[in-house]
């Protein structure tokens, strides 16, 4: 049984604007012990769809659908039982290591607040119980580290005492934004191996929200897809990544590097418009009048579910459609 | 480098890959040394030839929410190194000059209007490319442009910083961290380690054949995340180490008692100059 189900999510922000659909109708399991990816680029929903889970959105957000944890349903529960749930049931890591912890606080009072709170765990024991959780991450003079500030450490530092602290709760599932962002390849590294120390040490689930395939295929089982605030591609992480099958999965990957730097023409709509059909219609390279009007459903195709009404006419894996040929007049 | 060349300079954050363009475009004074762009020396020079230097060499920044003056418009950005560097154009010209430059860059007319915070990271990313070839540069530094933008869009910008780099024969400077992204534009590559250049060599050779024990690692680290790691640790020392050894003596797995010197670089190679006493 799935650790965390999220079903039909939608998460509305009232603005001045209109009303603004950051994540719409999503649905997503994570099995216990699993990593599951959440990738698509900035402004996609992603972050928005991770802080649903944890309740912890402005208050012109509002949410329908369910996320079920434990056989409750998340968006029902009290404030009171959620503060239950934060931190000793979902962990959060999150984005940028330099501002995201108090610099008046020293470590170890930081790691100690989490443990004594979730735990209940008395100070003096919890002091040692840091520093082991501090030494386990590979921070050798834990002693030294849990009396120092936040900007007495490194970079690289930091992210592994928050790392430290959003699983100092024991949780069985860990939401990590974008734990690589504009980081250098050394440190993108050394993220990956702490992510991976952490998923085998504590056997937590990992939900992992990235824009970065290389991180997301190093560390994922399963990968969702993101655009314009719905999944539109959803399957096994080696399937999705050498085999996309959503037009906007290839052309994620044909805009890497490696595969020739290929971008995908124009924008993302935003997310204020409402679009009858297709959301990708205005970038798609094969969408037709359908793709337009239509609202598009998920289809399974070989276990990879998928929102495109261009894979169910071919029947199957379409040709790839991004090559040096299309895209060379896209610029 | 030539005139029209694109030299890749990689490296990890701290490395000094920005101190090194800055200082050739004389934002940062040197402790010592000399530049010469075109023959005449840069960091000496003062008044009128500075300001001339100034238009000859530009620079694009990595953060792009703080490349534009939030209260300008596009427009008035754009042209303002136009009347900086009193190029005597009438308003209508100014005007047609800037809607030339964005269609350049991919933008449109609507876009002169707009104030910075309307646009997308990769959109102003092109504002300031455009606002850069206002002034018809030969020499343009790329200091990390993209490290910030997402892997679509960071195709789009590098696919039109290329294409009018070779258009305009502009000698390019292009920085990143991620060396997959510098052999795509680059002729040249550079790598850099605490302050010094190990290893330069033609893009594709550095690429296949790196030869200093840094740049292989580095080479390495991009092809390699997807399997766990088990065979070297990769710590970041941010120490410059004073003392007179090689500064990457205490990580390489191959130090020998003539690393307690501090290499220089040598040719190894046709084109290939490596900064390493093992080879």
């Amino acid at each position: 049984m799935a650790l965390l189900s999220i079903r039909n999510l939608t998460t509305i922000f009232n603005c001045e604007e209109g009303q603004l659909k950051a994540c719409s109708n999503v649905s997503l399991d994570i099995n216990p012990g699993q990593t599951l990816g959440l990738i698509g680029e900035t402004g996609c929903g992603k972050s928005v769809l991770g802080m649903s889970v944890l309740r912890l959105l402005p208050g012109n957000a509002v949410t329908n659908g369910q996320i079920i944890y434990n056989n409750q349903d998340l968006l029902s529960l009290a404030e009171k039982e959620i503060c239950k749930v934060r931190g000793s049931e979902i962990g959060f890591l999150p984005q940028s290591p330099a501002t995201s912890l108090n610099p008046v606080l020293s470590i170890g009072e930081q790691l100690m607040e989490g443990l004594q709170l979730h735990r209940g765990i008395v100070k003096e024991k919890a002091r040692i119980i840091a520093q082991d959780i501090l030494r386990s991450l590979g921070l050798k003079d834990s002693a030294r580290t849990s009396a120092e500030y936040p900007h007495q450490l490194s970079g690289g530092m930091k992210q592994r005492v928050l790392a430290a602290i959003s699983i100092s709760g024991q949780p069985s599932l860990l939401i990590a934004d974008e734990p690589t962002k504009g980081l250098d390849a050394v440190n993108r590294i050394q993220v990956v191996d702490l992510l991976r120390q952490l998923s085998r040490k504590t056997g937590a689930s990992l939900l992992l929200i990235t824009h970065d395939l290389k991180v997301a295929a190093a560390l994922c089982d399963e990968i969702a897809v993101m655009y314009s605030g719905e999944i539109v591609e959803k399957g096994p992480a080696e399937q999705v990544l050498n085999n996309p099958l959503h037009p906007y999965t290839q052309g994620l990957v044909a805009s890497l590097p490696e595969r020739g730097l290929y971008p995908i023409p124009g924008h993302s709509p935003a997310l204020l418009d409402d679009i009858p059909g297709c959301r990708f219609y205005s970038r798609c390279p094969v969408g037709n009048e359908k793709c337009k009007c239509q609202p598009v459903t998920n289809r399974e195709v070989d276990g990879v579910h998928v929102r495109c009404m261009y894979v169910d006419q071919s029947g199957g894996a379409q040709q790839r459609i991004y090559g040096r040929g299309f895209q060379s007049e896209a610029v | 480098m030539k005139p029209g060349e694109t030299l890749g300079l990689v490296g990890e954050s701290g490395s000094g890959k920005s101190t090194v363009a800055r200082t050739m475009l004389g934002l940062i004074p040197p402790s010592s040394g000399q530049v010469y762009f075109q023959g005449q020396e840069v960091l000496t020079a003062n008044g009128r030839m500075k300001k001339e230097f100034c238009g000859k060499m530009q620079i694009i920044f990595q953060h792009p929410e703080s490349a534009l003056n939030p209260r300008m418009k596009i427009y008035e950005s754009l042209i303002e190194p136009m009347l900086i560097h009193k190029q005597n154009l009438s308003r209508e010209e100014m005007k047609s000059k800037s809607r030339k430059l964005l269609q350049q860059v991919g933008l449109s007319e609507e876009h002169l209007t707009r104030y910075p915070h309307e646009l997308s990271g990769g959109q102003i990313q092109r504002v300031v490319l455009a606002r850069v070839l206002s002034l018809s540069p030969q020499f343009l530094v790329a200091d990390e442009p993209t490290s910030m933008l997402d892997a679509s869009v960071q195709a789009q910008v590098l696919r039109i910083l290329k294409q009018i780099q070779v258009e305009n024969g502009i000698g390019l400077l292009f920085i990143s961290h991620d060396i997959e992204v510098v052999s795509w534009m680059s002729d040249r590559i550079a790598v850099m380690y605490k302050g010094q250049i190990v290893e330069s060599a033609p893009a594709e050779e550095l690429c296949q054949n790196p030869l200093h024990p840094y740049s292989r690692l580095l080479v390495e680290a991009f092809s390699s995340l997807e399997k766990p790691s088990a065979k070297q640790v990769w710590v970041k020392d941010e120490k410059i180490d004073n003392a007179s050894r090689c500064h990457y003596y205490s990580q390489c797995p191959q130090a020998g008692p003539a690393c307690r010197q501090r290499p220089v670089l040598r040719e190894t190679g046709a084109e290939h100059y490596t900064a390493c006493w093992l080879l």
